[in-house]
């Protein structure tokens, strides 16, 4: 990669860019494909993501040899994943504010610490079994906003658009074509909702309008991901080089996105902040920065773990890993805190890296990332929220897209006996039993072959004094599966009167 | 030449001031005034969802027509290949043409209610039976086929996928048509005696002719699934049709008139509908019931489960309210076996 002469008429610097800003672009239409079609290869390109998980679940995650080939690429190319593919990265790049930062802050290089900081807390608590900091890995914010913020919010716009549109009869037929071809393809079929879903809008909105700040105020300062590559850029044989000639012009301290070439350091740069992002080689005038091989380590900062961010980080990790345990020992777990199928409590809290492609698998919008009711060690994993959405009987895709196993890959015959809840009828709220008025919807609903559902029909009185038959519902907990469907369907409004407990 | 660019670029960018800014948002909001005031003037027509309701192709009609031939109400064939049985009811009703008209829109409503199921369980219906009639409106110039439906225990792509009507009805040059939610539009039901008012798929109610494709299965509160429930599919918040099910179904029947019944006795679900999944509660009739009388339909199709039309208060209210006939003796019953 190193720099060739840029008046020469072949490849140039100019070109280097470009194919940085091409490969940007594929790297986030691949992001978005992936996302699409649940494909969980993102997460397992992730080592960090890998790593905790492999401490804290004790086992290695399939695929990891993909986590292992990134890492490697990082001690060749530093961080370069952040400058070329990481779609956050991408994304803070295109919305970067530039403009809109009329005076340059310069913000303090103590604050590049934190990063660190989140990096070995994350590791550390991984050690206590414990997932929860992975929420702030950019890869898990990513997918978890797409799937529950911006992909069904999408989704509300287009329809909404749609439904105006369709009151124009010539629009009629191509809106109906459009609806058929392209839906499938780009958008949910059946209407999602993720009551949270905001939560995550303005986390990401937060961080981009951290942009205003300084640019990819994100990856500078906060990115744990981030962190573990500059780790690696520390030793990663290409890197930046500035020679002899350079004559302090600063323009490459300008145009440096995440700040570290510094005049008042003789315009060097720290490799494990450098994202390889090359506009450093086009803004020099004078063709005196150039990424070649280096063979000696970089030298340490006063904002690198050496001494105090490494105790703040383990102690952060310990502390944070214990203080979300604190609920445990009642052994009082959230009734309604029912798991995908086949998925154990112990691995949604030590295996789950909390990224949501579980979320944007299910068809039904069942998942939901949970919030605080499981506690703040089971922080954003999957729950089932039957009221929400049912769990599909012959579908498996949560347990097939799960990148590290937290919820079993299970067969679909698997799947439809896995239990993974059961239901009560609440016989204050259901219409029969409360109200003498008829309803079987959970019995017509109930998926499984021999219905869990079972109706006994008495004879009651009527409104008018008359008598008539009433079927009655009631479980049959051997059968019940706990998909939720009955949940779903059931027409009480409000709280349903048939719920599944885990 | 670097320095060039950047300054290029930062002038061009340093170009886009307030006033820029004001210009294309005041052009954003012409655009969606420009947007609303071509719906507000096309919405006269289609605000109110109220379709003419078609004439239901009934005997009555035609015995004024002295010229008309005469055709039973009811055609019952049995025991042959989906698409056999098919053609030969069609074809005793008085074939295809008498419904279907060259370059006519046609939609066909099968039951594909429970996601998960493939043919064998009886819970959706038949796949060949449905491309057959497909195919049938097709020869007969249908300038368009249509198959929807919207199954309740999953996604509607695993639904058509699972009950294998998707694969027979593209080979058969039918299209599948995922019913979108913008579609939905509150109707009037002029006949209804409990539901007046309900948001029903607009398409289904501009068809000039619907075909209803429903299965026949057992169903713990509608007793027996058939063609009326089937009609069900065609509406949003079927769930709440629960509370007063049999007169909202009659009640939509009212409403939702398919030009053509043509019920599914392939297999038939005994126990366990209308979701079933246990092969023991399916038993294989090889029988298509047809009509356009779908009360007449439904009558006969009680028979399949030993039951008889009075057993069925859905049936006995849609009688009641002029819907159909439930008078199987007074009914004209065409009842033919292949091969033989």
């Amino acid at each position: 990669m190193a720099a060739e002469n840029k008046s020469s008429a072949g490849w140039n610097t100019r070109s280097w860019l470009n194919l940085r800003t091409a490969i940007q672009a594929l790297a986030f239409i691949g992001f978005l494909a992936l996302f699409l079609n649940a494909v969980p290869l993102l997460m397992r390109l992730d080592p960090l993501a890998v790593l905790a998980n492999f401490i804290s679940g004790r086992s290695l995650p399939p695929f990891a040899f993909i986590a292992l080939a990134m890492t490697l690429l990082a001690l060749i190319f530093g961080r370069a994943w952040c400058g070329w593919l990481c779609p956050m990265g991408t994304l803070l790049e295109w919305i970067s504010f530039n403009k809109c930062r009329t005076k340059k802050i310069t913000i303090p290089d103590g604050w590049r610490s934190v990063k660190y900081v989140i990096l070995i807390a994350i590791i550390l608590a991984a050690v206590f079994s414990n997932l929860t900091l992975m929420i702030f890995d950019p890869l898990t914010i990513m997918v978890r906003t797409f799937a529950t913020a911006i992909w069904p919010g999408l989704d509300l716009a287009v329809n909404a658009a749609e439904s105006l549109l369709n009151n124009v009869p010539v629009f009629q037929a191509p809106l109906a074509r459009f609806d058929n071809a392209l839906r499938p393809l780009l958008l949910p079929t059946t209407q999602l909702s993720y009551p949270e879903g905001w939560i995550f809008a303005v986390v990401l909105a937060a961080i981009i309008l951290m942009n205003l700040v300084a640019e990819r105020f994100w990856c500078r300062c906060l990115c744990p991901l981030g962190a573990f590559y500059g780790l690696a850029g520390k030793i990663s044989l290409i890197r930046r080089r500035v020679n002899e000639s350079c004559i302090k012009c600063k323009l490459c301290e300008d145009t440096c996105p995440t700040g570290t070439i510094r005049r008042d350091k003789d315009c060097s740069s720290d490799p494990g902040e450098c994202i390889v992002c090359l506009k450093c080689m086009d803004s020099c005038p004078c063709s005196t920065s150039d990424f070649g091989p280096m063979f000696s380590p970089a030298k340490f900062n006063s904002y690198d773990p050496v001494r105090r961010q490494l105790f703040l980080g383990l102690g952060a990790g310990a502390v944070l890993a214990l203080l979300f345990r604190l609920g445990l020992p009642s052994k009082q777990r959230n009734p309604y805190a029912i798991r995908p199928p086949g998925a154990g409590e112990q691995d949604m809290t030590a295996k789950c890296i909390r990224c949501g492609e579980c979320i944007k698998a299910c068809p039904t919008g069942a998942i939901q990332p949970s919030q605080m009711d499981s506690g703040p060690e089971q922080l954003w994993t999957p729950v089932i929220v039957p009221r929400i959405g049912f769990c599909q009987y012959s579908c498996n895709a949560c347990g097939s897209t799960c990148p590290v196993s937290a919820i079993p890959a299970l067969s679909l015959a698997e799947k439809k006996s896995t239990i993974i809840g059961r239901a009560f009828i609440d016989r204050d709220r259901c219409l029969p039993w409360a109200q003498n008025t008829p309803c079987i919807v959970c019995e017509e609903m109930c998926p499984v072959p021999r219905k869990a559902i079972l109706l006994h029909t008495v004879r009651t009185k009527r409104e008018d004094g008359g008598t008539m038959l009433l079927q009655l519902p009631t479980v049959q907990a051997g059968r019940c599966i706990g998909c939720g469907l009955c949940e779903y369907k059931c027409p009480v409004e409000g709280e349903s009167a048939i719920r599944v407990t885990a | 030449m670097t320095l060039c660019l950047l300054a290029s670029y930062n002038s061009l960018m340093a170009e886009f001031t307030r006033r820029d800014f004001l210009k294309y948002a005041l052009a954003g909001v012409g655009a969606v005034l420009a947007a609303r005031f071509i719906t507000a003037c096309s919405s006269p027509q289609t605000a109110q969802n109220n379709p003419p309701m078609p004439a239901p192709v009934t005997p009555a009609t035609e015995e004024n027509d002295t010229s008309a031939v005469k055709y039973p109400d009811l055609a019952v064939v049995r025991g042959g290949e989906p698409e056999a049985l098919a053609r030969k009811a069609v074809e005793l009703l008085g074939g295809i043409r008498r419904f279907v008209k060259k370059g006519d829109n046609v939609i066909i409503k099968p039951n594909i209610g429970p996601a998960m199921r493939t043919y064998e369980y009886a819970a959706t219906t038949n796949p060949w039976l449905v491309a057959a009639v497909a195919r049938l409106c097709l020869e007969a110039g249908a300038g368009r086929v249509r198959v929807m439906d919207q199954p309740f225990s999953g996604t509607a792509e695993s639904g058509f996928l699972n009950s294998g009507i998707r694969e027979e009805v593209e080979k058969a040059g039918g299209e599948i048509e995922l019913m979108s939610r913008f579609k939905y539009a509150s109707t009037d039901i002029p006949l209804g005696r409990d539901i007046k008012k309900w948001n029903i798929y607009e398409d289904i109610l501009k068809a000039d002719v619907l075909i209803n494709i429903p299965i026949a299965k057992q169903h713990g509160s509608a007793l027996l699934t058939l063609g009326m429930k089937n009609l069900m599919g065609a509406v949003q918040a079927a769930q709440l049709f629960h509370l007063n099910l049999h007169q909202r179904i009659a009640d939509l029947a009212s409403r939702v008139r398919p030009t053509l019944t043509i019920l599914d006795a392939i297999r038939i679900l005994t126990a366990n509908g209308p979701t079933g999944g246990d092969l023991r509660d399916v038993k294989k009739l090889d029988t298509v019931i047809a009509g356009c009388d779908i009360v007449a339909v439904d009558s006969y199709a009680t028979s399949l489960f030993g039951l008889r039309p009075d057993d069925i208060p859905h049936i006995k209210i849609a009688a009641e309210m002029g819907l159909g006939s439930n008078d199987l003796y007074k009914l004209n019953i065409r009842e033919v076996t292949l091969g033989s």
